[in-house]
């Protein structure tokens, strides 16, 4: 398991990080972070990890941006896990594009903010990709959240950061199963839905059962 | 992994199963038996598996048998995952120690708990001894939950049920850690104390990350 002694890990994103952690489910939310946090916290106690949650419901890598040096630079992370996209690639079919973050863009900023925060850190990163509980890839949204998937696993391999592939997780579960039994809107999970999410972190930072 | 397809498992104990799946966390708490479903559905979907939570709170092996026949055999579970109540031991230590459940008893009725199980639902069992987070072994309400446990254990082995050391699982993390890090109480955890008994149950269940 990759995290060492007192290690401080701060993971941002979205809502599906966010899940109530500025308010009713403060302070971890009570989505895939809380289950990271409390399975690794069992397994590997005399670690001493400090966990934190700054994942904001709505958020696209344009948020993310503006808030860096508050919630990322300022934090002085050891650890940084990032998991954006949905909304980016979202707003592109429920808002008319209104707040759409267009491919290119998602790119130079995802890049900007992992190079920000390497150098004014020095932290390690996890990036994890964006998803959408459809394997329809004839979907638009799929198709759309695809691509965007690529430029964060590509992004994860150019910054050598460990690479989170909730997408190909969910791809996995849904070979049995139908949208509905992880999320009522494709994106929001219930829990099993987030033990899909945490289950694909753990694996990827060397957890032992 | 020992569960197969289609299979239906309950789970029973008191507040630690419990944990408020008869209000606001309905149906399956929030506790150790919600994250065991919650994982085992997310790496198993396939099995396509039926839940049920029939934990009580302040609940000892008493209220269990008197509740037995509703909530375990008119259930049916293939598999039936007991999660044996500290309060049995606890109730010695508070306020009402006559209704601490003296060891001959206990001994009695988790024997016939466990054969009516068997019994009236042909299910197979999953077996966790009570829980205590306290790592002094001379303390006494730790000695008799020692006492208790090794009870649990032998019947249980002896139905060649999977078995759950729960104070044992405990132990281990208490090597460096203070009780006060998993619980307030010693015996009602926190997420990370419902995580350490859900990783035994994984564990005791053939759980495989990969």
């Amino acid at each position: 398991m990759i995290f060492e002694q007192g290690q401080k890990i701060l993971f941002i994103g979205d809502s599906i990080t966010d899940c109530g952690r500025r308010d009713a489910n403060a302070p971890y939310g009570n989505g895939y972070v809380s289950l990271v946090r409390a399975f690794v916290t069992a397994r590997y106690p005399e670690r001493a990890l400090r966990w934190e949650n700054r994942g904001i419901g709505g958020n696209t890598v344009r948020h993310l941006a503006e808030r860096w040096e508050q919630d990322v630079i300022a934090e002085q992370p050891d650890w940084l896990s990032v998991k954006i996209g949905i909304n980016d690639v979202w707003r592109t079919f429920d808002s008319g594009g209104n707040g759409a973050v267009p491919i290119d863009e998602y790119e130079t900023t995802l890049r900007s903010l992992l190079q920000q925060a390497v150098d004014s850190t020095n932290c390690k990163l996890i990036v994890a990709e964006p998803y959408i509980i459809d394997a329809d890839r004839s979907n638009p949204m799929r198709a759309m959240m695809d691509d965007y998937g690529q430029v964060a696993r590509k992004l994860a391999a150019e910054f050598g950061a460990i690479n989170i592939r909730t997408q190909e997780a969910f791809d996995a579960t849904l070979a049995t199963t139908t949208p509905e039994d992880w999320a009522d809107d494709k994106i929001h999970p219930n829990l099993p839905g987030h033990a899909v999410i945490a289950l694909a972190f753990l694996r990827a930072i060397g957890f032992e059962l | 992994m020992i569960f197969e397809h289609e299979q239906k498992i309950v789970f029973i104990g008191a507040s630690v199963t419990d944990c408020g799946r008869r209000e606001e966390h309905a149906p399956y708490g929030n506790g150790y038996m919600s994250l065991v479903r919650a994982f085992v559905d997310a790496r198993y979907p396939e099995l396509d598996l039926t839940w049920a939570n029939r934990g009580i709170g302040g609940n000892t092996v008493r209220d269990l048998a008197a509740r037995w026949e509703k909530d375990v055999i008119a259930e049916q579970p293939d598999w039936l995952c007991i999660q044996f109540p500290t309060n049995d031991v606890w109730r010695f230590f508070g306020d009402h120690p006559e209704q601490g459940v003296p060891i001959d008893e206990y001994e009695a009725t988790v024997r016939s708990l466990l054969q009516q199980a068997v019994d009236g639902a042909g299910c197979r069992l999953v077996v966790a001894d009570p829980l205590y987070i306290n790592a002094d072994r001379t303390e006494p309400m730790r000695a008799m939950i020692d006492d208790y446990g090794a009870v649990v254990r032998r019947i249980a082995a002896g139905f060649d049920a999977r078995i759950v050391r729960q104070t044992a699982a405990f132990d281990a993390v208490l090597a460096t850690t203070a009780p006060a890090d998993w619980s307030d109480d010693r015996v009602h955890p926190h997420l990370p104390g419902h995580a350490v008994i859900a990783s035994a149950f994984l564990r005791a269940l053939g759980f495989s990350l990969a």
